[in-house]
Order: structure tokens, then C-alpha cells, then sequence
């Protein structure tokens, strides 16, 4: 009873409101009005409808007309992972036959009635579970067509792992889609031979995504505003970069690739992979910018720094360090401390970083790891000054530390040397106790400390999935290094 | 003459890093020009114009929601100002602010809404937009017509196009 006389009372005096908003614009809320929230401005009301899922941002447009209106011309967030119907749903839980085509069909429509009805932009465009059958190509192909037209900013597209490659297309109008500026492609294959009409597109995340080095030599030169790439693809055999855009460029398990080569990049500020120059070649020539490097390995098999060269064959280490690289702030690397040949090589690379200021060190334990050799022992004590350790280094984080001879005498190199330091975080993993850590705090002499502002802390390591574990593909992060600390 | 009294009052406020805000119901605050002017663009633009030496007037922002407003913007310019170094604990630190800001109640909850758009203070805004999705998540239309105490002013013809032309998300 009481509801209805509210409905009713409430519908009088509608009106009133929807105009005072509409006439007021962003005063449109009147104070003692019981009905808060349509006071808000549409663009307002916007925003938050694009904080909910599709599925009940559309339902809000049963409350009233004026929400109805903001549904349908507030920039849409279409995204498949809240489109499915409960009841067949159900039925696929619960029946002997799996209904999963009729519940992918009755997705399919949806979307073409979203897309169809709905009357503003679209912002996002999300597909992540939508599968295309052969006769669904033209529909599918017009909703990329539509999305051009409604000036799309960002898609995702992600096909299931076990895709046949003619099912990981991707329909050609998604290219054509001209103000796109984030596209996220997962599983895809990416058509070589596609014409990119993308010049507006900022961020590219190529998501276990065949391009092959011809499709990537068409994206670099065709986005011509690209600011972010992240590449993930096993079929990549040369990156070869010229971009005055580009200023992140991921490398993720590109297992085949030889050769990843800068040679021009006026803008680039982050250099990031799972383990850079393991496999590849690494040259950089001209990245006058470039802040922030790694994860490298120090299993390096050749990097090549303006005119420096640092290679390792089976039997050697090989280093001519002419070029200095100033623009470089933070490095992040996976060493081996007690292999004698990977703590030569840390080294000289901390010497063409001459301004680095923060050190993320990741240590690998190989079993030639636990026999520290004589050299690697006093090997810290012996070698000359580097210039980044005098004067700039600022902090340094070493994870999986086991607190092993190579291990600690790094760590106590720094204490004794870095004169700026201000933090040494260790973390370790969980098994080692209190009594192991105050232990490992008097071996590192801490008290011989060269910089009085230093402070040291050790904490638990968690363990990260792989995934989670890979540096940060955003420009935002302050350090795209810093992960999974606790 | 306007422009002599601008710049006076520029430097006069540069030397106190102050400057002063008068929200709708007339109440003044004074407050760091720093902090706000590196949060709310509206202010930033306004102190630029020359504001400096007179209280900057926000007519549509009232004394309660200010006030909350520039502790935001205290809160936030001291702590999530540069790249700390111990970013991570004072990351921890705003997060508890923003999550105890945003427990206000409904009418000031959207008090801070219009004041962070008016402000342009985006931190704020997408803040406070969230905590009103969160507020509507997984409810249904009648339970947010409950809710929010929004009015149904369709006719039922009205309505039950609408609920045909959405038929796809009521399920």
C-alpha cells in the first residue's frame, strides 16, 4: 500500500524535476527533493551508468523516462561478459543437452539489438566470449562497420585457446575504425595484409596474437600515434623499431625472436620484457629517452647500447663499453649472483647506467648458482667504482634473496658503497625466520653504511602468478618494476 | 587598475600560499592554494585568472561538500603529490581516506558529486561515481526506484515498450 501511494506521489511531482535538471543543468538538484539522484546532470548520470555492468545499466531505463533518454544516448560500455540469459543459463547447468549455441545465438542478437537501438557513442566494445560461425562473418563485419561510424575509442577482442586459425579472425572493418585509441587483441591472427586505417590508436595489446613481422611492420607504420605496444608472439622473428610515438614498448615471450632492434625512437621511455636478450639480440641505437629497462637477463646473449657491447658465448664474457647511456633511471635484471660470469656482466652494465637511481634485482638460484666460486666471493670488494652506485642509486629492491654468498656480498657491496641510497628492500621467502633475518642484518654490516639515510627492510616474497609478475604496460605506473610487494 | 590589484593579490597570496573559496551558502575557506589548485582544474584556471586576492566564488557548491572537497584535495596532494618512494604505504593510507569519504550520507554523497564536477576534481568525481554504482550493483528496478526514490512517470503503454526494448537485460 505504501509503495503505491509513493509511486503516485512521486509521479506528480516528476516532472517539475526532470525539467529543473534539465533547465539547470549541473544545479539541477534542488535541496529537500526526495529524489536525489535524477537531480544529477545526464552527463553525470552518464558516468555512472558506465560504472555498471551493460546488462543493468540498460535495465535503469525502466525507472523513467529520463533515464531511458541518458541509456540510450550516454557513451555506451558494451560488454558480452554480462550478456547471457539466466534461463538458458540454467538450462546449460542443469539439462542433458547443452544448449551453448542457442545461449551464443541469443548473445549474437543482443548485441546487434544494442548496437542497432542504441543512439550515442560507443566508448568501450568489449567481446570476450562471443564466437563467430561461418554466416555470422557479415553481421559480425557490420558491427565493426557500426562501431566506426559511432566513433569507437576501445575494443577488446579475445578468442578461446583451442580456435582454429580461420576462426581467429578479425573482421576487417575493426581497422577501419578510424578514432579507436585502445585495441586489446587476444588469440587473434592479425591479417597482414589488412589496410590499418588507425591513426588515432594510442595503445595496442597484442595478446598471444600472431602479427609475424610483417603485420607489426605495417602497425608501426601505419598508427602513426601509437604510444603503448605490448607484443606477445611466438611467431616474431625481428623487431625492428622506427617510431617518433612510441613511448612503451612491451616484449612478452616472444620465444622465436632474434633480433629486437631500436633504431629509432626519439620517444620511447620504457623498454619492458619477461626476460629481455635471453634469446634475441638486443640493439639499441637511438632511444634518447629511454628511463626504464628490463627485466634483462644476465644470461645475456648479445646487448648492444649505442656503441657498447656486452655478449656472452659458453666460454666468455665479452664487454667494450663506450657508449654511456644518462637517460636511463631504473633497471631491472634476473641474475644469477653466484655465477661468476652473470656478476661481471651486472656490473658492467650498472657502468653504462651511469644516472641509475633505482635497482630492482631478481635473483635465480641454477644449481652452479649454490657453489659459489672463489671469484664471485670477493669479487664486489676487488672491482673499481661505478658511478651510478657513488651518486645516484636511491634504491634497490633484491627478491628471492636466500641470503647465499653471492647474494649477501652484493648486498653488502651497496650498504658499503651506495652514498645515496636510501632504501635496500630484501624480500625472501617465507621460510626463513626472524632469527635468519637479524642474522642476515649483522652480516651485511650495516653499520658500515656509506649513505646515514639508508634503511633496510626485509619482507616476504610472494609468489606471483606468471602473468601478474610482468612489468607494467601503462605509462601511469611510477615504476612499472614494482609488483606483487606486499 | 583591475590588473595592478590581481598581481598584488597574486604575490600577497604567494607569500601566504593561501587562497580563498566561497561556496554558495557564503561560508569562506581559506585554504593551501598549492593542494587545491593541483587538484581541482576549476580552481587552478580561476587563481590563474587573476583570483588570487579575492575569495573565489563556486555558487553551486555548498559549505559541507567544500569542506570535505579541500580535505580531499589536502589528503591527496600530500600524499599521492609525486612518485614517493614509499608510494605503497602512503597508497594504503589514501585508500582508507577515500574509503572512509565515501561512507558520507546519500544527500551528501551527491553534494560531493556535483562539487567535484563543478571543481573538476577527477579523482573525486570517479570516487564518488563508483559508490554510487556500488550502491546500485545487483539491484533490481524496483528495489533502486526504493532506493534512490526515483519516480516511474510512464504510462503503462510507455512501459511496457521500454521493457520490450530492453527484454534482453530483465532476465
Amino acid at each position: 500500500m505504501e509503495e503505491k501511494h509513493a509511486t503516485k506521489k512521486s509521479r506528480t511531482d516528476h516532472g517539475s524535476c526532470v525539467t529543473a535538471a534539465a533547465a539547470s543543468g549541473l544545479t539541477g538538484r534542488r535541496k529537500g527533493h526526495v529524489d536525489v539522484i535524477s537531480g544529477l546532470p545526464d552527463c553525470l548520470l552518464g558516468i555512472i551508468l558506465s560504472l555498471l555492468p551493460t546488462k543493468e545499466a540498460a535495465r535503469t531505463s525502466l525507472l523513467s523516462s529520463r533515464w531511458r533518454r541518458v541509456w540510450n544516448t550516454s557513451p555506451l560500455y558494451l560488454s558480452d561478459d554480462c550478456i547471457w540469459s539466466k534461463k538458458i543459463f540454467a538450462r546449460r547447468i542443469f539439462g542433458r543437452v547443452t544448449p551453448w549455441s542457442r545461449d551464443k545465438r541469443w548473445r549474437f542478437h543482443t548485441i546487434s539489438h544494442i548496437l542497432g537501438s542504441h543512439r550515442g557513442s560507443v566508448q568501450r566494445f568489449s567481446l570476450i566470449h562471443t564466437r563467430f560461425l561461418d554466416h555470422d562473418l557479415s553481421v559480425a563485419e557490420g558491427w565493426f562497420c557500426i562501431l566506426a561510424q559511432k566513433h569507437v575509442q576501445e575494443i577488446e577482442l579475445r578468442f578461446p585457446n583451442d580456435y582454429s586459425p580461420a576462426q581467429r579472425w578479425i573482421p576487417a572493418f575493426l581497422f577501419a575504425c578510424e578514432s579507436l585509441k585502445k585495441l586489446s587483441l587476444h588469440n587473434c591472427l592479425f591479417p597482414a595484409e589488412a589496410s590499418l586505417n588507425l591513426i588515432n590508436l594510442l595503445e595496442l595489446d597484442l595478446h598471444e596474437t600472431e602479427v609475424k613481422d610483417k603485420g607489426l611492420r605495417k602497425i608501426l607504420s601505419c598508427c602513426t600515434a601509437l604510444q603503448l605496444l605490448s607484443i606477445e608472439d611466438r611467431s616474431l622473428h625481428r623487431i625492428h623499431l622506427r617510431s617518433r610515438s612510441l613511448r612503451v614498448l612491451r616484449v612478452i615471450d616472444c620465444f622465436d625472436l632474434k633480433e629486437l632492434f631500436i633504431e629509432d625512437a626519439p620517444n620511447l621511455q620504457r623498454l619492458l620484457g619477461s626476460s629481455l636478450a635471453r634469446k634475441e639480440c638486443v640493439k639499441i641505437v637511438s632511444a634518447p629517452k629511454l628511463e626504464m629497462l628490463g627485466i634483462l637477463t644476465m644470461k645475456i646473449r648479445r646487448i648492444e647500447v649505442g656503441t657498447s657491447v656486452f655478449e656472452t658465448s659458453k666460454e666468455r664474457t665479452d664487454v667494450s663499453l663506450s657508449t654511456l647511456e644518462h637517460s636511463v633511471k631504473i633497471l631491472s635484471v634476473v641474475v644469477n649472483l653466484g655465477a661468476h660470469e652473470e656478476v661481471k656482466m651486472l656490473a658492467y652494465l650498472l657502468r653504462c647506467f651511469p644516472c641509475l637511481e633505482k635497482l630492482h634485482i631478481q635473483c635465480s638460484h641454477n644449481i652452479d648458482g649454490n657453489s659459489a666460486n672463489n671469484g664471485v666471493l670477493d669479487y664486489w670488494e676487488q672491482i673499481d667504482s661505478i658511478d651510478c652506485v657513488d651518486h645516484h642509486l636511491k634504491i634497490v629492491k633484491i627478491t628471492m634473496y636466500d641470503g647465499l654468498v653471492g647474494e649477501l656480498n652484493l648486498a653488502k657491496y651497496l650498504i658499503a658503497k651506495a652514498r645515496v641510497l636510501t632504501t635496500l628492500r630484501i624480500e625472501c621467502e617465507s621460510k626463513f625466520g626472524k632469527r635468519w633475518t637479524s642474522k642476515q642484518r649483522s652480516l651485511l654490516r650495516f653499520q658500515d653504511r656509506a649513505s646515514l639515510d639508508a634503511q633496510i627492510t626485509f619482507v616476504k616474497y610472494k609468489t606471483l602468478f606468471w602473468r601478474d609478475s610482468l612489468p607494467k604496460f601503462d605509462l601511469s605506473s611510477a615504476d612499472p618494476f614494482d609488483i606483487g610487494t606486499c | 587598475m583591475a590588473t595592478t590589484g590581481a598581481s598584488d593579490g597574486a604575490s600577497a597570496a604567494k607569500k601566504e600560499g593561501l587562497v580563498t573559496l566561497m561556496s554558495g551558502d557564503g561560508e569562506i575557506f581559506e585554504v593551501e592554494a598549492a593542494a587545491v589548485a593541483a587538484l581541482s582544474v576549476t580552481i587552478r584556471h580561476a587563481i590563474e585568472e587573476g583570483f588570487g586576492d579575492r575569495p573565489i566564488p563556486l555558487p553551486i557548491v555548498g559549505a559541507r561538500a567544500l569542506a570535505l572537497a579541500v580535505e580531499y584535495c589536502r589528503k591527496h596532494h600530500s600524499l599521492g603529490g609525486g612518485a614517493g618512494e614509499d608510494s605503497a604505504a602512503y597508497d594504503d593510507e589514501l585508500r582508507a581516506f577515500d574509503h572512509n569519504l565515501a561512507k558520507v550520507d546519500r544527500d551528501t554523497l551527491f553534494d560531493l558529486i556535483e562539487a567535484a564536477n563543478y571543481l573538476e576534481i577527477e579523482g573525486l568525481l570517479n570516487l564518488m561515481c563508483r559508490t554510487v554504482a556500488e550502491m546500485m550493483k545487483g539491484k533490481s528496478v524496483e528495489e533502486l526506484r526504493r532506493t534512490f526514490d526515483v519516480s516511474n512517470d510512464y504510462t503503462p503503454e510507455e512501459e511496457e515498450e521500454v521493457r520490450r526494448e530492453v527484454s534482453w537485460a530483465l532476465d
